[in-house]
């Protein structure tokens, strides 16, 4: 009876740990895409006050990861920089230095691809996100969605963006959209059925004001 | 049919048939005159004491209530009082301790002093030797008259000299004897001072008593006034108990605005301790870790002024041996030391994690490192927030009393307003009841002024009825 009085108080002591929970649902991972493809790459400062934001936001538990989209994205050679925020914030502080500073040597080092595989990126972010088991996960798009694969690429496959906010920034409008903005439109309505058919949420923003709304909402 | 074909049921005129329904409708209830008022009565009656018997319930309950209200007070308040008077008795025995125990080595010393006063007086009282009585007798001899024979001239001023020595010799030594006496009252005079000044502490220390005493007596007078449970002493108590609530309110708010203050210091480097990056079920366990630092800080000092016995919360502890109550006060204290002193070091460190999030924000925004005025005195709220830390734990363990006060004043509260709650109510219920009685008298009378004209007819009917049977009698007659 006694051990059986010390076993219930030492389940009820281990309660708290075991319904203890780190990351999971209460977690954010986000996903950048970096579009330096020639029509792109000069627009790519636009990124930067986004991507401090979430430095500034991100916090113990999150993780954000860069990655670039170039003539052929669906690659781990693209990723920039990958991190999980440490528990401890001051360590998470350090993480953010770092990881701000090699995206620094990135931009300065840039290299404009010939070409943009925008659905081999974002296949990439989904598989990357839904293996994060965040409980809230984004992939940030700087790009202006013009895809143009290299000869012989096929990107029909479809990864579940189910629980994923897709969201396209800054994106600009070339100058065959000046000229007929349905092209501008018809883009957009392209990437937002291709995202919503895979189960994700379809979002543009184009003023960075309005950031907060992403994240908040 | 549609209810206007049924309208016009006995005419295409509408106002035909109105009247007709109408007569229809008074002939009914002039039929149904007597059930129907019958019912009204017995539905307001049935109601009327329903309602009253509810009220009765209510009343009777709230009379319970008052009752156990009553009795828990006076336990309460007995129990209070008894510890005023074991407090008090405490104090006198501590007294006495302390000041009585001597009461033999003063008695000792009185007693020493008093027989070297009684032997150094009596040595004061040993009369000088006098001159022996053939002086006298030498004296009238030397006193004759020599007439002028040497020989007895010189006898006679041998005696005289032989006189003069010894008279000298007296005086000398009646000078000694009183020298010696004026030491010995010398000698006397600290040891009568000293006698009465123990004898001053000693009336002190009998007039402290007394003091405690007369306290005590009043102590006892009170509980036996608590005792016979006067309703004069009722009216004390239950005045007491909600000034003692509203107090023991306001401070348990200020305890938990502390709490809170406490709880915002510490959780934010919390994160630092237990990690950011973890919940237990919604919550930041950084935040849980720091809400449960507060709620130890709290229990600990609970536990401690239980041991000080400035409260009562937990018997256990109140009733412990004094060596063991003494151990436990002074592990709680340790306890409430090192949780003050783990809350100033997450104060310090917070500090040091706002400027690090701080620097860094501004190194993403691309500005260089602040060098103002505000970054130079950054020890100067890190300083505070470590005082803030360490004092805040030893504020809220004070939380104990005012809590104690509010357990035991909410008790007698929450009894009076249950009791005024139940009254109202019965009172609303016997309004209710007599509303509906009245109703139904109303709707009586309003019955009988739909059908006047039926009711007109047959008085007219019955009048009519009654001529005709008065003249037939006459004519009979």
């Amino acid at each position: 009876m006694r051990s059986l009085t010390n076993l219930c108080a030492a389940a009820l002591l281990l309660l708290p740990l075991a319904c203890t929970q780190t990351g999971g649902e209460h977690a954010r991972a986000v996903y950048v895409l970096l579009d330096v493809s020639g029509t792109y790459s000069t627009r790519l400062d636009a990124a930067n006050p986004v991507i401090n934001y979430l430095l500034g936001t991100l916090v113990s538990g999150d993780s954000l990861t860069l990655a670039s989209i170039d003539s052929a994205s669906f690659s781990e050679r693209n990723i920039i920089s990958q991190v999980t925020f440490d528990a401890r914030p001051s360590v998470a502080n350090e993480q953010k230095r770092a990881l701000r500073k090699r995206l620094d040597a990135f931009l300065a080092d840039l290299h404009p691809s010939a070409h943009t595989d925008v659905s081999g990126a974002v296949l990439q972010a989904a598989q990357y996100l839904h293996e994060s088991g965040a409980g809230h996960r984004y992939i940030l798009i700087f790009s202006d969605l013009e895809q143009d694969l290299p000869k012989g690429y096929v990107r029909k496959a479809h990864v579940s963006l189910s629980g994923t906010k897709v969201v396209a920034m800054d994106v600009t409008k070339l100058h065959s959209d000046n000229v007929n903005p349905q092209l501008y439109l018809d883009r957009l309505a392209y990437w937002k059925n291709a995202v919503t058919t895979d189960g994700g949420e379809w979002q543009v923003v184009n003023d960075m004001n309005h950031l907060d709304r992403v994240f908040h909402d | 049919m549609s209810g206007k074909t049924f309208f016009t049921l006995w005419s295409d005129s509408a106002a035909v048939s109105a009247v007709i329904w109408l007569l229809i409708l008074l002939i009914v209830l002039y039929v149904a005159r007597a059930p129907a008022q019958l019912l009204l009565r017995r539905l307001g009656g049935l109601v009327y004491r329903a309602l009253r018997l509810a009220a009765r319930a209510l009343l009777r309950a709230s009379e319970r209530v008052n009752a156990r209200n009553r009795e828990v007070m006076l336990v309460q308040a007995r129990e209070h009082q008894v510890q005023r008077l074991q407090r008090e008795f405490e104090r006198v025995a501590a007294y006495v301790n302390r000041d009585l125990s001597g009461y033999p080595a003063l008695n000792r010393q009185l007693s020493g002093m008093s027989a070297q006063v009684e032997e150094d007086f009596q040595h004061s009282g040993e009369v000088p030797p006098m001159p022996p009585p053939w002086v006298e007798a030498v004296n009238s001899i030397a006193r004759i008259p020599a007439n002028g024979d040497p020989v007895i001239g010189s006898i006679l001023r041998n005696v005289q000299d032989m006189l003069d020595k010894s008279s000298r010799q007296v005086v000398e030594a009646y000078r000694k004897a009183a020298g010696r006496r004026h030491e010995i009252l010398q000698r006397m005079l600290p040891l009568w001072r000293g006698m009465n000044r123990r004898l001053e502490g000693v009336e002190k220390l009998f007039a402290g008593l007394g003091e405690r005493t007369r306290k005590i007596d009043h102590q006892v007078a009170r509980l036996e006034a608590i005792i016979a449970g006067t309703d004069q002493v009722e009216e004390t108590l239950k005045s007491s108990a909600v000034t003692q609530f509203f107090i023991a309110s306001l401070l348990l708010l200020i305890t938990v605005v502390g709490g809170i203050i406490n709880f915002n210091l510490i959780a934010m480097p919390m994160s630092e301790m237990v990690g950011g990056a973890s919940y237990i079920g919604p919550f930041r366990a950084a935040d849980v870790a720091a809400l449960m630092l507060v709620a130890m800080e709290v229990s600990v000092g609970v536990f401690l002024m239980d041991a000080l016995r400035f409260t009562h919360l937990f018997p256990a502890v109140g009733t412990m041996e004094d060596k063991v109550r003494r151990r436990v006060m002074l592990l709680m204290l340790v306890f409430l030391t090192v949780l003050a002193c783990i809350e100033s070091s997450l104060g310090f460190m917070r500090n040091l994690l706002a400027a690090d999030r701080e620097a860094l924000i501004q190194q993403l925004a691309g500005g260089a490192t602040a060098t103002s005025a505000a970054f130079q005195y950054r020890w100067l709220p890190s300083l505070a927030q470590m005082v803030l830390g360490f004092i805040l734990p030893f504020l809220l363990a004070w939380a104990a009393i005012p809590l104690e006060m509010f357990v035991h004043s909410a008790r007698t509260v929450i009894g009076l307003v249950a009791a005024a709650v139940l009254r109202l109510c019965a009172l609303l219920l016997r309004l209710v009841g007599s509303l509906f009685d009245s109703v139904s008298k109303l709707l009586v009378v309003l019955y009988d002024t739909l059908i006047s004209p039926m009711l007109l007819g047959e008085r007219w009917l019955r009048g009519l009825r009654a001529g005709h049977g008065q003249s037939h009698k006459k004519t009979t007659a």
